[in-house]
């Protein structure tokens, strides 16, 4: 019963016709964000952040989650009609979307993987809306000390990912976490890194940064390799709701499952801190691989092969969700930025947020309903603005990003010097994203690094600093063993794989 | 250029942990003090940025980054500095339309018609976005307007 009135308070809020707007507005950018190949959502949201500082903080938040899973939606058409994915989530989506549109079946892989979008992110809201109470609940019995492991485990998980760049991702954890430490110390009073400069006693906001490093790094990566000098790429041909723009019942029948067992999977991996949607829809897709009776077909045109990345990049958009919202710990770079959105209109996501602002807390969880089936019509119905949209060259795009950037980062606090620290941070995010640090890892950290702060200094003075607080209680020593097993597992498989190149060397 | 930037992250550990030396790292009575955190990151970046310049340093044949458009990535990053050093001097409007049309210039110059639209029309819809429906601050520059 709980559920049912939380969920008519959250459609009372999200279904006014000015967020209902806004929902539509954000989805469409998302979509347009998510077409537009080397910018991501991580970008897209906070460039987008200060257009929406004048709006009331639900009806803000509602657009900007929008943005986050509409590009999901949008990343896929380029996937599939020019063999580019439009973000990382979508890569998967080309290994069998882009052989179907060369079939000629473009239409029906658009259509399908609007329908596996739109399933695997309302499978993903309604288990938002089942567990999100419940982790809560538990989130309220954590103190200080599981808070401090988490952080830990958010960022060390995303790192992890990052494969061989392990240590680089690291160096952008810490990194993010210095930058952190600028401004008053809240327990001392003492000024930390501020040279004396009145803008910094505040601290460096996470604002321009993460514009700096995701909008402006980008740009500047996409300029690296010439995508500013590309004409527009020939695609493949989509017959507009004509023959054959529809999908056969074939297509249908054989997908059934699969856009579940994609949503399910791809939920749970997005729940987790660091794997995020890309690692969710190539899980998912490899996971559909295995259990196809025509493995042979994946990679060749295979719908399933669409539709089950499809799901899953969707629905891990809506888990990841649950820690940002319960805990208030994102996963990664989009939900930090959406995080930094929160505490920009002084919400502090986290256990009570659902208690003390239910109306807010709920009426996004309902938003994203409203905003899949505004997604699913926009895909279908839109598909040739998007195509359009798709064949603006990157030179005429390129300075209105800039414009946007520096404008919307200076409008913030009217603050020039934050406009230089964009700009730092932009010249910054190319050079890791060049070099494979990652930029999302430094503001995880930036956004986190004051929480990280002052939970562990308020747990080790509740133990009169002593450490074995993380061993004695239990859900900080199950914590603390997830992150010893994550520190410790990539070493020794490096290890058995060296040993066993080594042995294979020797036979040969 | 890895390895350089590799050691700029270096460098930036060392000045960092050296400036967080300067705070307490305990209070008198033993809790955490200001340096008690930034310390920790301190060496942490130091240890992780330290190996990241010895395995950089191994490896610096192997690198080959050369891109044909790095020059022209510079000179995007040029236009940029200049076009925020402009900001406070020539006003938001003037500036953007300068940023916009020397990047259109650089890039596009063979559209001259396209590009001066484009110049023209997409600052003044910044500017009513941003100063008029958002309310929000936009550098003003010697002549007193935006």
């Amino acid at each position: 019963m709980d559920l049912l009135s939380n969920l008519a308070l959250g459609f009372s809020v999200a279904v006014t016709p000015l967020n209902l707007l806004f929902v539509t507005v954000g989805a469409f950018i998302g979509m347009l964000v998510g077409v537009i190949p080397g910018f991501g959502p991580s970008a897209g949201i906070a460039i987008l952040l200060p257009i929406t500082l004048s709006l009331d903080p639900t009806s803000a938040i509602i657009m900007l989650a929008g943005i986050y899973y509409g590009s999901m939606y949008g990343g896929t058409i380029t996937s599939i009609l020019i063999n580019t994915p439009g973000e990382s989530a979508t890569v998967a989506s080309t290994l069998d979307g882009y052989p179907l549109a060369r079939q000629g079946r473009a239409g029906p892989a658009l259509v399908m993987q609007a329908i596996a979008s739109f399933v695997g992110g309302t499978v993903g809201v309604i288990l938002i809306c089942s567990l999100a109470p419940w982790f809560a609940k538990v989130a309220m019995s954590f103190g200080p000390s599981e808070y401090f492991m988490l952080v830990v485990l958010g960022l060390l998980m995303l790192t992890v990912m990052m494969g061989e760049n392990q240590r680089y991702g690291i160096v952008s954890a810490l990194f993010g976490f210095a930058i952190a430490m600028v401004g008053v110390d809240v327990v001392s009073g003492q000024q930390r890194f501020t040279f004396g400069s009145a803008e910094l006693i505040n601290g460096i906001d996470f604002i321009p940064v993460a514009i700096g490093l995701f909008g402006i790094g980008e740009l500047l990566s996409c300029v690296y390799e010439g995508n500013h000098r590309e004409k527009p790429q020939d695609m493949m041909k989509v017959k507009m709701f004509g023959k054959g723009f529809w999908p056969n019942a074939v297509d249908y029948i054989e997908t059934k499952w699969t856009m579940f067992r994609g949503s399910v999977l791809g939920f749970v991996v997005g729940v987790l801190p660091g794997a995020g949607a890309t690692i969710a829809s190539l899980m998912s897709y490899s996971l559909e691989k295995k259990m196809s009776k025509t493995p042979e077909k994946f990679g060749k045109g295979a719908m399933a092969g669409l539709v089950a990345p499809e799901a899953a990049n969707n629905a891990a958009s809506s888990g990841a969700m649950i820690p940002l919202l319960t805990l208030g710990i994102p996963g990664s770079g989009s939900t930090a930025v959406l995080l930094g959105a929160f505490l920009m209109w002084g919400l502090q996501p986290g256990p009570l947020l659902m208690i003390e602002h239910p109306e807010f807390s709920w009426g996004l969880i309902t938003s994203m309903y409203m905003g899949n089936i505004v997604l699913l019509l926009v895909n279908i119905v839109a598909i040739p603005i998007f195509v359009k949209a798709l064949q603006v060259p990157y030179k005429l795009l390129l300075p209105v990003i800039v414009v946007l950037c520096v404008i919307g980062t200076y409008s913030l606090h009217g603050s020039i010097i934050e406009t230089w620290i964009m700009l730092i941070c932009g010249v910054l995010g190319f050079f890791m994203k060049l070099y494979g640090y990652s930029p999302a890892a430094t503001v995880l950290a930036l956004v986190l690094g004051p929480m990280a702060e002052n939970t562990l200094r308020q747990t080790l003075i509740a133990s009169s600093g002593s450490f074995s607080v993380f061993v004695q209680r239990p859900v900080t020593l199950s914590l603390l063993i997830i992150v010893l097993i994550a520190i410790v597992f990539p070493i020794i498989m490096r290890i058995i794989n060296k040993s066993r190149k080594n042995n294979r060397d020797i036979v040969a | 250029m890895k390895l350089a930037f590799s050691l700029f992250f270096f460098l930036f550990s060392v000045v960092f942990t050296a400036l967080s030396l300067k705070f307490n790292f305990l209070t008198d009575s033993g809790r955490p003090d200001t340096g008690f955190f930034p310390l920790i990151i301190g060496f942490g970046l130091l240890l992780f940025t330290g190996l990241s310049v010895y395995h950089d340093f191994k490896e610096r044949m192997k690198a080959s980054e050369k891109s044909i458009y790095g020059k022209e990535m510079v000179w995007v990053a040029v236009f940029m500095t200049v076009f925020i050093f402009l900001l406070n001097i020539l006003g938001s409007l003037i500036s953007m339309i300068l940023f916009i049309f020397s990047i259109l210039l650089l890039f596009n110059r063979e559209k001259m018609l396209q590009n001066i639209s484009i110049s023209l029309v997409i600052p003044i819809i910044i500017v009513v976005m941003f100063d008029f429906w958002l309310n929000a601050s936009l550098p003003k520059g010697f002549l007193g307007f935006v």
